[in-house]
Parts: C-alpha cells; sequence; structure tokens
C-alpha cells in the first residue's frame, strides 16, 4: 500500500482495513507533546515540518551512556508509546535527516557526511521537487553525482538553495536549529526508577533541586528571576509550571514556597497520573544579586525588605503578577491618566516616586533605604527638606482620594451656564448642592486641536471642575464638560470623583 | 465584708466558665477579654468622668512613653475624647481586626476619608508599606485609588501595594497572609456589599494573625449590612456638614471646610463604644472634634459590667 492511493482501491486490497479522516490539528498537537517529552533528554528541540523533530545534544549524550545508548532509549522509549520511529545520529542537520529519511538510520560517525549521503536520492537534500526534477532531467539523480561537480554551474541553473543545502549537509556551512523554548540558564533534574505522585513528593524533590540551583547561582554571583518546574509524567505528558519573583532569588524554601502557592491555588494543575518519572527545575531568567552581606545596622530594614518581597511573590504567585500593583505617577493632564497601576514585581522604585508629582509640597521625603543606595545617587539627590507649615498649601483638599473611572455622567442643574449646579442626579440618586468651591478648568493638551476633533469623541473638550457638598456633607468632584457656545452647545456634566 | 467580696469574684468567675461553656457549645471560640480582669477593672475606672478632664496618671505616662519612641502597641488619635474610648486611653490597638463600615455604597468618600485620615496617622509612626486588597466591585463602585488626592491627604502612594483578587476567598487568604507579615505597616481590605465569606471564622483567623504580628488590619465594607463578625471593633462612618473654613489672611473663604465625619464605634471589645463627629486636618494630620460637637458616651458604661464583654449586635436602621 502507498500513499496517494484512493480509499476505495485499498479497501478492495485489505477488506478490514481501518479508515479514520486526517486531522492535521490533532497531528500537530501531538508532535508538540511529542516534543516537550524529548525535553527529558536536550532543552534544544526543534519541530521538522509535520512528522519529524530535531535534537540538539550537543553535550548531552554522555548523560546517558553515550550516543549509542541514547539512541536506543529514545528509539525503545518511543517505540513503547506505539509509535514508529526512524532516527539518525550525525555531525549536521542535513545528514542527520537525510539518513533518518531515507538512509539507514543510526549512528554516523564525523567526517564520514561524503560516503554516507552519496547513494541516497537527491530528495534527501532538502530541496524543492523543481530542482530535483530538473536534476533528475540531466541525469544526476543521487547525491553522490554532485559532490565532484563545479559549484558555479549548479547554483546558476538550480539556484542558491542547492548549493546551500548541500554545504549544509556536509558541514561546510553551520545551520541553526530553532528550539522550541529557550534553554534554561542553570538547571537541575532528577530521573526516578520508580515514578512519584504525591504532591509531598514532588515538593520534596523540588526543594532539593532548588538548594542546587541555589548553589549554582551563588557561585555566578546571581539569583534567579524566573523559575520553571517541567514534571515529566510516565505517559508522556508533559506539565510545566512557571513563577516570576520581585527580587532575584536564591534560598531555596523560598523557591519552593512560590511553587507550593502556584500547586495549591490550582488542585487540577498538578494530575499526576501514573506519576512522574522526572522532574527539572530550571532558572528562565537570572538577574545579579551579589551575596548577601548583614550590615550591623541596616539588618533590620534589609529583613523587613525580604519579607515584603516574600509577600509581593507569594501572591502574585497565587492570583497573578498583575494583580499585585502599585501606583505610577505620571505627567499628565487629566484626572483620570495621573495615576497608572503597574505590576508591583516589575516596577523600579525610582520611578514610583511622587515627590515630583506635588509630594513635595505635602512633605513627601524620599524613603531610607540601605540597599541599592549607590554613594553616587545619595549624593545627588538630596533630601528636599521638610516644609514648615506655612508654606504648605491654604489647607484645601483639591483633588479627590477616589477617581470614579470613567467618569459617570449626571443630570445636573445649574443656576447660570458657567455657574456650579444647584442640585444633580447620579446613580438615580438626587443631590441637593448646599457648597461648592470652582471652577477649576482643566484644559486639554493643546495639540489635540479643537478642530479635527471628531464630534463624538470626548477629547479634547474644556472640563470645568466643581468640588461639591451636599446638604449631607458628601463632598464630590464634578466637571462640565465644553465651553458654552465656542465647543457644545448643550454641555454635558460627569462626576469623576469623591472626596474624603 | 471580705467574705461578700469574695463571694463577688465567686460569682464571676462561675459566670465567666458558664460563658465559656456556652460558647464552646455554640462552636464559638471565647474571647481573651471575656476572661480577663482588666476590662472590668478599666471600665469602672473609666466613667462619664474621664471626659471632665481627670485623668489615670498612669495611663497618662503610658502615653508619654509611647510618645517618646518607645515602640507602642496602640496608635493615638491624638483627640481625647476618642482615646478615651479605650482601655487605659490610649488610643487604636494595633495587632486587632478593625470593621469600618458605611450604610451606603455613596458614603464612600467618608469612609476612604476616615480609613486614610487612620493610615496617615499610622504611617507617621510605623515603617513599611501597607498592604490593600480591593474587592474589583468596591473599585467599580466606590472608585479607584487616586495618586494627587491621596499626596494630598498625607499618604506616600509610593508606600500603597494595591492587590486587586477575583474572588472573595482569595481577598481573605491575602489579607491573612497580609497580616502576618511583619514588614507591612498595614492592611486594608475593601469589600463591596453584603459578603457571606466575611463569617465569624474568616475574620478571627485574620484577627488572630494580625495579634500575633502586630499589624493592624482594617477592612471597609461599603455598603454592609450589621453582619457577625470577630472584629475588636466595628466603626460606622457617616459623612457630615463640613464647617466654613476659618477666617484666611486674605478674609473669609468662601467654599468646603475641613472634611467631618460622624464616627460610630458600635462595638468596641477594648474598652467601650461611642460615638462622635470628628474633623480631620490634613495639613497636620490631626483629627478634631469641631467645636459644636460633644463627645458622647453610650448609655453602656454606667453599668458595671460594661457592653464590650458580650458579643452583641447592635442593629442600626440605615438612614434614607
Amino acid at each position: 500500500m502507498r500513499a496517494g492511493e484512493t480509499e476505495s482501491d485499498a479497501k478492495a486490497r485489505v477488506p478490514h482495513l481501518l479508515c479514520e479522516d486526517a486531522d492535521p490539528q490533532k497531528n500537530q498537537a501531538l508532535l508538540l507533546a511529542l516534543a516537550d517529552w524529548c525535553d527529558r533528554y536536550t532543552p534544544l528541540v526543534a519541530i521538522d515540518g509535520e512528522d519529524g523533530l530535531f535534537l540538539d545534544i550537543t553535550g548531552c549524550a554522555h548523560l546517558f551512556g553515550g550516543e549509542e545508548a541514547m539512541l536506543k532509549d529514545v528509539l525503545n522509549r518511543l517505540e513503547k508509546q506505539g509509535f514508529g520511529v526512524r532516527a539518525a545520529v550525525a555531525g549536521t542537520v542535513g545528514t542527520a535527516w537525510a539518513l533518518a529519511r531515507y538512509g539507514a538510520g543510526g549512528i554516523l560517525p564525523d567526517g564520514h557526511e561524503q560516503e554516507a549521503l552519496a547513494p541516497l536520492p537527491m530528495t534527501a537534500l532538502r530541496i524543492s521537487t523543481e530542482s530535483v526534477e530538473g536534476l533528475h532531467r540531466v541525469g544526476l539523480t543521487t547525491i553522490g553525482h554532485l559532490l565532484d561537480r563545479p559549484r558555479a554551474p549548479l547554483a546558476n541553473r538550480f539556484g542558491e538553495e542547492l548549493v546551500t543545502r548541500l554545504d549544509q549537509a556536509l558541514g561546510r556551512q553551520g545551520e541553526p536549529i530553532s528550539p522550541r523554548f529557550e534553554a534554561p540558564l542553570i538547571a537541575a533534574e532528577r530521573r526516578f526508577f520508580e515514578p512519584i505522585s504525591q504532591v509531598d513528593d514532588v515538593k520534596a524533590v523540588t526543594l532539593s533541586l532548588a538548594g542546587q540551583l541555589s548553589k549554582a547561582l551563588e557561585r555566578r554571583g546571581q539569583g534567579g528571576r524566573a523559575f520553571e518546574l517541567v514534571l515529566f509524567r510516565v505517559d508522556g505528558t508533559v506539565q510545566k509550571l512557571m513563577v516570576g519573583t520581585s527580587n532575584p532569588l536564591r534560598e531555596p524554601a523560598r523557591v519552593l514556597s512560590l511553587f507550593a502557592e502556584k500547586l495549591k491555588a490550582d488542585e487540577s494543575v498538578l494530575d499526576a497520573g501514573f506519576g512522574y518519572d522526572l522532574i527539572r527545575l530550571g532558572v528562565l531568567v537570572a538577574d545579579t544579586a551579589p551575596a548577601a552581606q548583614a550590615s550591623l545596622t541596616g539588618q533590620g530594614v534589609q529583613e523587613a525588605e525580604a519579607s515584603l518581597n516574600d509577600l509581593v511573590d507569594r501572591l502574585g504567585a497565587r492570583l497573578g503578577i498583575d494583580r499585585i500593583t502599585r501606583l505610577l505617577p505620571s505627567d499628565r493632564h487629566l484626572p483620570e491618566s495621573q495615576t497608572g497601576f503597574v505590576p508591583a514585581a516589575l516596577a523600579k522604585e525610582e520611578v514610583l516616586s511622587w515627590i515630583r508629582f506635588g509630594g513635595a509640597d505635602f512633605g513627601l521625603t524620599p524613603p531610607v533605604r540601605s540597599q541599592n543606595y549607590s554613594e553616587e545617587t545619595s549624593f545627588a539627590e538630596e533630601a528636599p527638606a521638610a516644609p514648615s507649615s506655612s508654606e504648605w498649601h491654604t489647607g484645601l483638599l483639591s483633588r479627590p482620594l477616589r477617581l470614579i473611572d470613567p467618569a459617570e455622567p449626571v443630570e445636573a442643574l445649574a443656576m447660570v451656564p458657567d455657574g456650579p449646579p444647584l442640585r444633580f442626579r447620579w446613580r438615580r440618586g438626587l443631590y441637593q448642592v448646599a457648597r461648592s468651591e470652582g471652577p477649576e478648568r482643566i484644559a486639554p493638551p493643546w495639540w489635540i486641536g479643537a478642530h479635527d476633533r471628531p464630534a463624538e469623541t470626548r477629547d479634547g473638550v474644556t472640563r470645568d471642575y466643581f468640588r461639591i457638598e451636599d446638604t449631607e456633607g458628601r463632598r464630590f468632584w464634578l466637571y462640565r464638560e465644553g465651553l458654552y457656545e465656542r465647543e457644545t452647545a448643550q454641555p454635558r456634566w460627569y462626576l469623576q470623583g469623591l472626596f474624603a | 465584708m471580705p467574705d461578700a467580696a469574695q463571694n463577688r469574684t465567686e460569682h464571676s468567675t462561675s459566670l465567666a466558665e458558664l460563658r465559656r461553656r456556652i460558647a464552646g457549645l455554640e462552636g464559638r471560640l471565647p474571647f481573651e477579654t471575656q476572661f480577663a480582669p482588666a476590662p472590668v477593672t478599666a471600665a469602672n475606672q473609666q466613667g462619664p468622668e474621664t471626659f471632665s478632664g481627670k485623668k489615670d496618671p498612669n495611663s497618662s505616662q503610658a502615653n508619654q512613653l509611647a510618645g517618646n519612641g518607645q515602640k507602642s502597641d496602640r496608635c493615638s488619635f491624638q483627640l481625647e475624647a476618642l482615646d478615651a474610648l479605650f482601655q487605659t486611653d490610649g488610643g487604636l490597638k494595633l495587632g486587632a481586626l478593625h470593621e469600618i463600615v458605611s450604610a451606603q455604597s455613596r458614603h464612600s468618600g467618608a469612609l476612604s476619608g476616615f480609613v486614610f485620615a487612620l493610615l496617615a496617622r499610622l504611617l507617621e509612626t510605623r515603617t513599611g508599606s501597607v498592604l490593600i486588597v480591593q474587592d474589583p466591585r468596591a473599585a467599580q463602585e466606590a472608585g479607584q485609588l487616586h495618586g494627587p488626592g491621596l499626596v494630598a491627604f498625607g499618604i506616600d502612594p509610593a508606600r500603597l501595594i494595591v492587590v486587586r483578587p477575583k474572588r472573595m476567598e482569595e481577598l481573605l487568604w491575602c489579607l491573612e497572609e497580609g497580616a502576618s507579615c511583619t514588614a507591612l505597616a498595614a492592611v486594608l481590605g475593601e469589600v463591596q456589599g453584603p459578603q457571606r465569606l466575611v463569617d465569624l471564622t474568616s475574620t478571627r483567623r485574620i484577627g488572630l494573625r494580625a495579634e500575633r504580628s502586630q499589624v493592624p488590619v482594617f477592612v471597609l465594607r461599603h455598603a454592609a449590612e450589621c453582619e457577625p463578625t470577630a472584629a475588636t471593633t466595628r466603626w460606622q462612618i457617616t459623612p457630615a456638614v463640613s464647617r466654613p473654613p476659618d477666617l484666611l489672611k486674605d478674609g473669609p473663604h468662601p467654599g468646603l471646610g475641613a472634611p467631618v465625619w460622624r464616627i460610630e464605634l458600635t462595638r468596641n471589645r477594648d474598652g467601650r463604644p461611642g460615638h462622635l463627629t470628628v474633623e480631620w486636618n490634613h495639613e497636620t494630620r490631626k483629627f478634631a472634634a469641631p467645636a459644636h460637637s460633644l463627645a458622647l458616651d453610650s448609655g453602656s458604661s454606667l453599668r458595671p459590667d460594661p457592653a464590650p464583654l458580650e458579643d452583641r449586635i447592635i442593629p442600626f436602621h440605615s438612614a434614607g
């Protein structure tokens, strides 16, 4: 039976043939799963078309008792899983590909590429079918025919590709493979003779692996910012867990606690099935972290910082890093874009300082930090002297504590067109205005012109803000959008903030 | 006479024992304050006369010690009428869970105002950050935190960490984790509407952790009903009409005065309940009692055994 035959022909020949519709997506998913599984041999695994995998085993073979033992192990395990496999080990990607698909497979010692390739058909060179047909027409059928021919005419007639592929196969030109995942910087793994399935066992193994990583990281003077725990199940399924940290991390117990949160958050993450036979812990991202030295004075501060980072990491591991946020000041006109929320683990301390954004007027001083506080910066940035109370603002709160974003439209009634409202209706409640302050005009940035603005957008319209207290003492921040006659005929009112 | 005194103590211990047994049968954990002799004596010392300015010399000494930089387990309001509601006149207990409630979600401005005023006072004395765990619905209803507003209020926004969990279980877990982290200055949870999960058990767990780490935990509840919780204190905040501003050097100011809130301390395991109208001065970061309001003590303190010893819920009708 051959590929390309019709189903009826095949059924006529083999009456008990079982037929299934082709499903390329499922095939691809299976290939990806296999690629994940092959991760146990080398971190550099690449997908080759619809039915092939490249494994870069440079420097890995000795871990499995040499190339021969490794190849045997791969074939053995895959055949046990029910796959028909052909494999070859060679010094170049091209030769290995050719030998696996058109040759005998097996292991080819370095330097014997020419002899091995010579008898193989042209299609083994990974060139286009037109080139193959062209070569056949001039009587060149095997790769051997090409080897001692002048290169220039070949390149002229059949294109650069042919020469490039030939050079790649013979090792005259390097060929990188594109692995699916970035290889971890440092990894530690443990294989089990008997598969383990208990969560506690997994945790214990993780702790011991984290201990190995911690030593390796310490030698490099680094700490991990992102860790990956890969669990290889006996049946070939691979599970990956990732955690990020806010600061470079080395201590095994803290690494474990992050993964423990991850496991606790979603019990279904860890479906052990028949158990795991290989567990690997890798550092994906590392950052310099000088060895900690306890100082005599600032020890308490350091400890507090460490335990705060620990808390942020633990919360982030369970809820997701982007849900633990800090307030980022931004220099904008419109109130709704003045406060940004950024993930606490990723934000730099300097950016989050509110001193330049009006904080200095209210007596904010830079925090005293022992860590990351080099002498240059401490000389360059002198702490602004705390202003005496007379320098402070006149005692009015001009900005609300809470901002309703987006601002909610209200129905307001004003005595004079430009004046404060008399009463307004917000969320179906009626509020009588007792006292008001304003207007405070907040104009849009000039580069958003009033003329070329589309009528339906609200950007670029002047706002007049009023601080309002109602008869029961609730304080609100309302604005009227648009100037009468100049910008709009019927200005609308919005409620944007709540004062204390 | 010694016989009678002995009888009385025997009576009170047996009463305490009985209460403990009932609590055990009902599955409630007994509260420490029920047995500690301190509240009884403290309550006896405190009375209406506390407000006439007479103070216990010991407590003022304790205040002085705390003021001298010694690490204190209380945060003083620096407003005598409020401080006096707590044991040893010291102010709010730090290692405890405090519940701060508003009856309607449109009062959230006043509610957040009071809490951030407390935080501003706390941040002056305590180092570290504040963990704010915000129910996303609360952020939607009552608004996001606004950096410039916080700065003007006397709070450095760089010291805030805002967490937004998706579910209520996660929110409570975050509060527990925060309550056991000693590097924090305070933990603030924000809950919108009535929540079944904020019950005796969960609040008790948070309270115990706070007690161990001495980190104060505040739970803000917008538009909450009076549900039983194990919080040490429960405050009900309503906005009040502000005083016209004082005459400044450039004449009378036309606008709004300093924020004024009506505070009802409806439950206090650490002293006695009371209610008061206060004004917040964000410049000096101090509370002040407006001239027209008087500190009032609710009637319970006139009895020898005051209400805080009981786990009693006082229903309040929501206004409006």
